[in-house]
């Protein structure tokens, strides 16, 4: 679609002028949501605003599950569980009966249609009626940036945390990252199996297995390290000005901590930082062989962060590392935003509490006009006031409130 | 559960066995069978017979072969000085059918994994060696699926090869021919960059 466009300028405006026009009606955005026997979400509808919506509610209602479901339809998997059986609300009388979760996504190059559908042991995705061949093809029409009250770890937490959220961010900016991703983590798991096996004392030519999968590791390797430096120095350049935005007082500096130290700068190119890990992993071979695994690469991979000149996985307060967090996923959507056609969603879980009125008003502000937002939270004056919001809904029950059809 | 006569379980059983057949479309080939002639069950049963007693790996390259060598490295007009290392008899038959290459080949038999237990004395690798080593190979050239695994193997033939003197190549990937570009995946646009050449 997108490339026809380009192909005949003719038959349209050019897309700069034409978001001048139309303003934040030219991102993409979910128009609309339906949701059935979806944890305690039994049937719900929604048309969301394009702009800041808020969904709020008592404890227990299903605000973060109706966050959920619209993650599921958008990415094909949840934020919060990797058993994701558990989110389908059995109906006892019809076991047949999935959880599914269908969305419509505005995009300015026309709308699509998600559904993702949840069964015993099951998950299927369809788009625009049609099955999907693999998962990740949803990312190829929506992306979305998440907020949960965990993050407030994210800088304190394992690495495998940090990896996990870099990870998720650049597949969704790039098709390639994913293929990366998914051919190093191939590779190690082969080379891994080798070198289990190795030590549990078999010869030397076994380990010769393991060094054949090094030239594919290395390979997919350079590229993951030499898309995340980019990243992280993008994001580190917004991060100062977006973290002031929200409140922050002291200066907040982020860089990658590769488990190779390279130049990312320059001509650095993707060959030659795989030629460096190759011979890194050679070195490296006599460790990895003892530990019974490989004992360097890409998923070793860190990120630093330092708050007024300190390691923040050492200090801060509760609202500091919150804070910290919120600024880091507001400019991850904002990369993503700058990064392709598709606008991502942001959704913020109960960002608000431990931060102090004044924050929570600052980041609120800070969202408007930009990417289409779902915030939950128990009240809208707790977070400031409902006229912040473009759209306000009470959920009770997984229904909306006031509303016994559910519609 | 009610059994058909034990006949016709026996083979469903058989059928279940093979890969892509579940028990309903068991019962359809079976279905189909007792409604033709008794000819064309014969004509199957013979095939059958057939396949394992007339069909064995060719001695030289692992083809399936119906005598000591397969047809290829038996054709004196082939030119066995390259040989191209290839996945299984099927990826053969591909290179074969696009009639582009006049030299011999090498079947693997798979690809490394030592996920799956696949190691190399589970491959075809020592009668590769043997052959690199004869001298009358000039070059080899890997055509291994582009998967890590098909890459990994690439790699471990390289090492073993580079000390029998013969040339060592892999083959080039990247676009389908006359297909448009923007239905081509971002990992095949990757490599088709890398792989690019002057012109």
């Amino acid at each position: 679609m997108t490339s026809l466009a380009q192909e005949s300028p003719a038959a349209d405006a050019p897309p700069d002028s034409r978001d001048e026009a139309t303003s934040s009606d030219s991102r993409s955005r979910v128009a609309e949501i339906a949701v059935s026997h979806f944890r305690n979400i039994a049937s719900l509808r929604w048309k969301p605003a394009p702009g800041l919506n808020l969904i709020v509610g008592d404890n227990g209602q299903g605000k973060t599950n109706l966050l959920e479901a619209i993650h599921l339809s958008l990415l094909g998997r949840s934020f919060r569980t990797r058993r994701e059986e558990d989110c389908i609300a059995w109906s006892g009388a019809d076991d047949s009966e999935l959880a599914s979760v269908t969305t419509q996504i505005d995009r300015p190059s026309g709308p699509r249609v998600h559904r993702v559908a949840l069964g015993r042991g099951l998950k299927r995705a369809f788009i625009d009626g049609v099955l999907a061949p693999r998962l990740a093809s949803l990312f190829e029409g929506a992306a979305v940036v998440t907020f949960t009250p965990d993050d407030v770890d994210l800088f304190r937490g394992a690495p495998a945390r940090r990896r996990r959220f870099l990870d998720q961010d650049l597949c969704q900016g790039s098709p390639v990252y994913l293929d990366s991703l998914q051919r190093y983590h191939k590779a190690l798991k082969q080379i891994n199996a080798v070198l289990k096996r190795a030590r549990h004392g078999s010869a030397s030519d076994a380990l010769a297995q393991a060094e054949a999968f090094y030239p594919p590791l290395a390979e997919a390797g350079a590229s993951l390290m030499l898309s995340r430096a980019r990243y992280l120095a993008d994001m580190h350049e917004q991060l100062g000005p977006t973290f002031e935005n929200l409140g922050g007082t002291a200066t907040l500096e982020l860089c990658f901590d590769p488990s190779l130290k390279f130049e990312a700068r320059g001509a650095m190119s993707a060959a030659d930082l795989a030629a460096s890990i190759a011979v890194r992993l050679d070195e490296q071979h006599t460790e990895s062989a003892r530990q019974g695994m490989l004992a360097f690469g890409p998923h070793r991979d860190d990120v630093r962060i330092r708050l007024g000149g300190r390691d923040l996985s050492r200090f801060g307060s509760q609202g500091q590392h919150r804070l910290v967090a919120l600024a880091v996923k507001l400019v991850a959507a904002e990369l993503l935003d700058r990064g392709r056609s598709t606008a991502p969603v942001l959704i913020l879980d109960d960002f608000g509490s431990e931060l102090d009125a004044e924050r929570r008003r600052a980041v609120l502000s800070n969202l408007r006009g930009r990417v289409q937002t779902f915030v939950t939270g128990t009240c809208a004056e707790e977070l400031g006031s409902a006229d912040l919001f473009d759209e306000v809904r009470r959920i009770d029950s997984g229904r909306w409130a006031g509303d016994p059809g559910g519609r | 559960m009610a059994n058909f006569p034990e006949p016709i379980e026996n083979l469903l059983e058989q059928f279940i066995r093979l890969p892509g057949i579940g028990r309903r479309g068991a019962e359809r080939l079976v279905t189909h069978l007792l409604n033709t002639d008794a000819d064309q069950a014969d004509r199957l049963a013979g095939a059958l017979a057939r396949l394992k007693t007339d069909i064995r790996p060719c001695t030289r390259c692992g083809n399936w072969a119906e005598s000591e060598l397969c047809r290829i490295c038996d054709d004196p007009r082939r030119d066995a000085a390259r040989i191209c290392v290839v996945e299984n008899p099927v990826d053969l038959y591909a290179f074969e059918s696009s009639g582009a290459f006049d030299g011999v080949y090498h079947v693997l038999g798979g690809t490394l994994s030592p996920l799956r237990g696949i190691t190399p004395d589970e491959l075809n690798i020592d009668g590769l060696e043997r052959r690199a080593r004869t001298g009358d190979v000039t070059e080899v050239i890997i055509a291994t699926s582009p998967t890590v695994e098909g890459d990994a193997t690439a790699h471990y033939l390289a090492q073993i090869l580079a000390q029998a003197g013969v040339e060592v190549a892999r083959i080039g990937m990247g676009l389908p021919l006359g297909s448009s570009l923007g239905y081509a995946d971002a990992g095949t646009l990757k490599l088709a960059l890398e792989g690019r050449r002057k012109i």
